[in-house]
């Protein structure tokens, strides 16, 4: 108890409180700018975070992405250009109400929803996660497999419009995983020669060359043919344009339904924000006592859609902090600045690195209220950075991202994995391979093959023993099935 | 089979589909992996339980397999697969562009930091070129604008990595 208690004073003291501020700041900004998104905005704050404490710089980054989930709703709704695909479940009503003269009352209803299906993810969190992790503790190295496994074949089978091309993309990640001294041998692997490759590739070089460069590049592109529009903002009010304390307490029903949809979605791998908007978005319209309303500019849609994409935010961490699985994007970047930072996801940071975790749930709460603070005083300057024109936004970030990997991974090698990775990165987007998934192979990679190789040793001298782990047989067995139910439906599910 | 007349700016000539040829490279990428680079760059001496190359190998045959079924999909679909990407020329030579310029940008930035050798001067040679070609590769913008990003943002930066974080720059 004393550490937990100790870990909320860590979480309160200056720097963390500032760090969290910060990423807000940095979240909803460039989670506001049309063509940028959270994962993003976290891609690019990650070299920010490198001479921080580690309670520092990941409550930054998770301030970045919370602060990015409600940046999203802002381009949504005034200038009807979703961020990501989830937003887009927000321009369904927001566009449409903040045209109709009510641009502050559709960006209080989405900040506050937002926000509110946050913290009811994050207390799930919370009270789950010590206890999952504890069971998660008595899983050996072959269920830790069997577990790794299910999940790549969940988040494989979802992501994207083309299986083949999600699993290739898993398994370029898990095979550039590869680079590096190998965990048993101690031999190098893909080296090279070099000796900056004895540690691995670079995480954060090659997540801001593969995830943030290309998406930038190819907004530089389109600059070609864009011209900025200021005139399609729509910030102007008429009327009554403010979201009545009442007025959002009619919400609850909706926005703890979508909080309750996030919270699950969230807590699965793979499944992802995008189905949780739509998802929660058509009950609403079927609970509704007015469905004809939504899609006309009704709260109630903006409210569904925003407090079930923030839940998944912290319910994402449920697997990540008790198996060390990321979910999504985001919580596959968080992996790598937790390594970053010298910590490993997975339960034993329950037992390693206890101060650490409940020093994240307080600054995550910290976050939610940071975001609520920010958002509501803020909200006509944030409104502002959608005209904010693209050459000045673009070619910035692009120089901040040189910059970051320059002084974060200590000079021009990280520079040169960066861009390569950029290249590649590019040809994906364009080729449609998803990046998602080849993210998290390079996440998930190191862990599968070791208890992969684990195991093996644990059962060469005995292979009957496998019948010890009925679990992970289950597992096991249940992959290909779960493969082809999900691939069944994948144009309802998918993510991309 | 036929396949539709080509448009300009069509990425790829009739028959010829985007991911046909995805399918190709990603086959002569596990090819080679698998027959060269795994075996001159994994030694598997000393290895107590599954050799270091395994996992190597086995992903080089899964993405060879996958390369694979995209040609064989794409044969079977005649080169119009709806879910093929769509990659131009004129993405390659935007790419080649950008990428160039990071690269002079890093050079120059090297080179001057090196001659001068105090913290950030490469940068503040380098960054406002680099900004300013950023610019015009994304369109013609006003004055103002190659203005503002060549000296306020190389400011901001500046002060935020040097002042706030204390980290270097050549």
């Amino acid at each position: 108890m004393d550490i937990i208690f100790a870990a909320m004073l860590d979480a309160l003291s200056l720097t963390t409180f500032l760090s969290v501020v910060i990423g807000v700041m940095i979240g909803i900004v460039i989670g506001a700018v049309p063509g940028l998104n959270a994962p993003m905005a976290i891609a690019v704050a990650i070299p920010l975070t490198f001479t921080m404490a580690p309670l520092a710089a990941i409550g930054m980054l998770v301030g970045v992405m919370k602060g990015g989930g409600f940046g999203g709703a802002i381009g949504a709704i005034l200038l009807n250009t979703p961020g990501e695909p989830h937003s887009a479940a927000t321009t369904l009503d927001g566009h449409p109400l903040a045209k109709g003269g009510k641009p502050r009352k559709a960006l209080q209803t989405a900040l506050y929803s937002s926000v509110a299906g946050d913290s009811c993810s994050d207390l799930v969190l919370i009270l789950l996660a010590p206890t999952l992790a504890v069971f998660a503790l008595r899983a050996g190295p072959v269920e830790l497999a069997a577990i790794l496994v299910i999940s790549l074949t969940l988040i494989a089978s979802l992501s994207g419009r083309s299986l083949t091309k999600g699993i290739f993309a898993a398994a370029l990640g898990a095979f550039l995983a590869t680079v590096g001294v190998d965990p048993e041998t101690a031999a190098p692997r893909f080296t090279f020669g070099q000796v900056d490759l004895f540690d691995g590739l670079p995480l954060a070089a090659v997540a801001i060359g593969v995830l943030a460069v290309p998406e930038i590049i190819l907004r530089l592109q389109e600059g070609l043919r864009y011209r900025p529009d200021s005139s399609r903002v729509v910030a102007n009010s008429e009327g009554d344009d403010r979201l009545t304390f009442g007025e959002f307490l009619n919400l609850r029903r909706t926005v703890l339904r979508g909080a309750g949809i996030g919270t699950a979605i969230g807590a699965l791998p793979g499944l992802g924000t995008t189905l949780a908007a739509f998802l929660s978005y058509a009950a609403t319209k079927r609970f509704s006592t007015a469905p004809e309303k939504l899609g006309t500019g009704a709260t109630e849609g903006i409210a569904a859609t925003e407090s079930a994409n923030s839940a998944v935010s912290g319910a994402n961490l449920i697997p990540l902090l008790t198996l060390g699985i990321p979910g999504n994007l985001t919580a596959a970047l968080l992996v790598g600045a937790f390594l970053i930072h010298g910590v490993t996801p997975g339960p034993l940071i329950f037992q390693r690195d206890t101060s650490l975790v409940y020093g994240l749930f307080a600054a995550m709460i910290m976050a939610n209220v940071m975001v609520l603070i920010i958002g509501s005083l803020g909200l006509r300057a944030f409104a502002l950075i959608v005209k904010v024109p693209p050459f000045i936004i673009y070619p910035i970030v692009l120089l901040l991202c040189v910059v970051g990997i320059y002084v974060s991974q200590g000079g021009f090698f990280a520079v040169g994995v960066m861009l390569t990775f950029a290249v590649l990165g590019f040809f994906m987007l364009k080729l449609e391979i998803s990046i998602v998934c080849f993210i998290i192979g390079l996440v998930l990679g190191p862990m599968i093959e070791l208890s992969i190789r684990q195991s093996v040793i644990l059962l060469s001298r005995n292979p009957a023993a496998i019948l010890d782990h009925p679990f992970a047989l289950f597992l096991f067995a249940a992959s290909p099935f779960v493969a082809w139910l999900l691939i069944r439906d994948r144009n309802r599910l998918s993510d991309g | 089979m036929s396949f539709p007349p080509q448009r300009p700016g069509d990425p790829t000539p009739p028959g010829l589909a985007t991911d046909l040829l995805l399918g190709i490279v990603i086959v002569l990428f596990s090819l080679l992996l698998l027959f060269w680079i795994i075996p001159t760059q994994v030694n598997d001496a000393g290895a107590f339980g599954l050799p270091p190359s395994l996992a190597p190998r086995a992903l080089a045959w899964l993405m060879a397999a996958l390369g694979t079924v995209l040609i064989a999909g794409n044969l079977r679909l005649g080169g119009e697969d709806p879910l093929a990407g769509k990659l131009t020329w004129q993405d390659a030579g935007h790419l080649a562009l950008c990428i160039l310029a990071v690269a002079l940008m890093l050079i120059v930035m090297r080179l001057v930091g090196d001659a001068i050798g105090r913290p950030y001067s490469g940068f503040w040679i380098a960054a406002p070129l680099g900004l300013i070609a950023f610019t015009l590769i994304h369109t013609r913008a006003p004055l103002w604008a190659y203005a503002f990003n060549a000296l306020a943002a190389p400011a901001v930066i500046y002060a935020g990595f040097w002042w706030g974080l204390e980290l270097p720059l050549p």
